[in-house]
């Protein structure tokens, strides 16, 4: 472990690096979208369905909440192809990273959509919105100051899973690392330099979260009493 | 079908047999974790600001830090500072704890900010020495405070272990690729494999929410 080396290796490989972290925000960003969509159905699933449907999903989520990351990468990377569905490491990541994430992003909009008053809901209904104009209008601004910290969280979280899609072999950052290691033999010094990486970009992250959580939040003024 | 049945039965006993690895790798790692976070608490609280610094870098560095990076890291650079013949399993904890002490060090924190300065000022009038107040007084209370929150953060432990698979430890995950090689049946491997987590994380989970029930009560109990 030497400075010198290590600044060496950076200086010779940063494309590798760069290329890893392109694939690792590609999947990110795939992920994003993917787990927020399938986290909003659950949640209005969860708040407006009261049947099978609303116990599917808990049951899901449940599942979910308590298995690890990695076994889920490996039941779909290794055990979709036995159901003739054969899917690259990018998909399978993505599907990885929509399924898990889904299930925590969908915990958190209940719990936002709940906390929106329900004297709201029901003012909204006297004058006359319909139910998409309610849920668009009313319930889904006020529940934002609440949602907009998590979900941003929870983002961060999803960035680092990424890392685990190295291990069925998809390109991303953690890949390239392992790949400069093989090539020059300087594990110790590669995985610093990548760990260095994360850092910084993770923590510019937050930063950017911070700002985009004091643009939504607003303070919803105090109920005067008549 | 029975044949399919007793290769299920098969493939359970063979992941199981990896059960109690991950167990005693979670339980070791737990108190790792347990006993750096007090630390990286008590330096966040603590009126000097170097010991404050370091506490917050700590946090930062080992939260953002992907948990795959830091098993790399330190398998690759604890045989530098220590022995060359280092075990994987000693690897993992080291790694889980110094990742996971991070999360434990700030739900630490919130109990110990919650914690009645009275109390302290009770044990200072009753003449305890500081290793006392903080055996006697703070340790007690303050567990006694998060452990619901220690749990959840527990089941997250659970959750990290799988990854120490890469570096050769055959626990639950390392097992199931180990078995998936002989069986050839990955679905049935891994859906084992997962049902050994979920049931480990599950219960957890239901005792912390029970405890933090009985926590609720109590407190309410206390101040009326």
């Amino acid at each position: 472990m030497d400075l010198q080396i290590t600044y060496n290796l950076f200086t010779s490989y940063y494309p590798v690096f760069g290329k890893g972290l392109l694939n690792s925000f590609l999947a990110l960003v795939s992920g994003m979208v993917l787990a927020t969509a399938l986290g909003l159905i659950c949640a209005l699933i969860i708040s407006r369905d009261r049947g099978v449907l609303n116990r599917v999903v808990r049951t899901y989520i449940t599942i979910i909440r308590n298995t690890p990351f990695l076994v889920q990468l490996y039941l779909i990377y290794f055990g979709l192809p036995s159901f003739g569905i054969v899917m690259s490491a990018f998909e399978t990541g993505a599907l990885a990273l929509m399924l898990n994430s889904g299930a925590y992003i969908a915990d958190i909009l209940k719990a936002g959509f709940q906390a929106v008053e329900k004297g709201q809901v029901e003012a909204a209904e006297a004058l006359g919105l319909t139910g998409f104009q309610r849920f668009r209008l009313v319930v889904v601004p006020q529940s934002l100051p609440q949602i907009i910290p998590a979900i941003t969280g929870q983002y961060l979280i999803m960035f680092q899973d990424t890392s685990l899609m190295s291990i069925i072999a998809y390109p991303e950052l953690t890949r390239s690392i392992t790949d400069v290691g093989n090539e020059t033999y300087m594990f110790l010094e590669a995985y610093i330099i990548g760990g260095v990486i994360y850092l910084i970009v993770l923590n510019l992250m937050e930063f950017v979260a911070g700002r985009i959580e004091k643009i939504f939040k607003f303070k919803i003024p105090e109920r005067r009493s008549v | 079908m029975s044949g399919w049945l007793s290769v299920s039965y098969q493939t359970m006993r063979m992941i199981l047999a990896a059960y109690p690895l991950t167990l005693l790798l979670s339980a070791l790692a737990l108190v790792g974790a347990l006993v750096f976070g007090f630390l990286i608490a008590l330096m966040k609280r603590s009126g000097f600001l170097p010991f404050r610094i370091a506490g917050t870098l700590y946090v930062n560095i080992f939260r953002n830090l992907p948990y795959i990076i830091l098993v790399f890291v330190t398998f690759y650079g604890l045989p530098l500072f220590f022995d060359v013949h280092i075990s994987a399993l000693t690897v993992a904890i080291v790694s889980l704890s110094l990742n996971q002490a991070a999360y434990f060090g700030e739900i630490i924190r919130g109990g110990l900010a919650k914690l009645q300065h009275t109390q302290i000022e009770a044990a200072e009038a009753l003449a305890l020495t500081r290793w006392q107040r903080f055996r006697l007084i703070v340790i007690p209370q303050v567990m006694y405070m998060v452990t619901p929150s220690l749990m959840g953060q527990t089941t997250q432990l659970i959750k990290s272990t799988p990854v120490v698979s890469v570096i050769g430890l055959k626990e639950l995950t390392g097992m199931g690729r180990a078995v998936v090689v002989s069986t050839h049946q990955p679905l049935l491997c891994f859906a084992w494999v997962a049902v050994f987590y979920f049931i480990t994380c599950f219960v957890l989970q239901i005792i912390a929410k029970k405890m933090e029930k009985i926590n609720l009560r109590i407190m309410r109990g206390a101040r009326t």
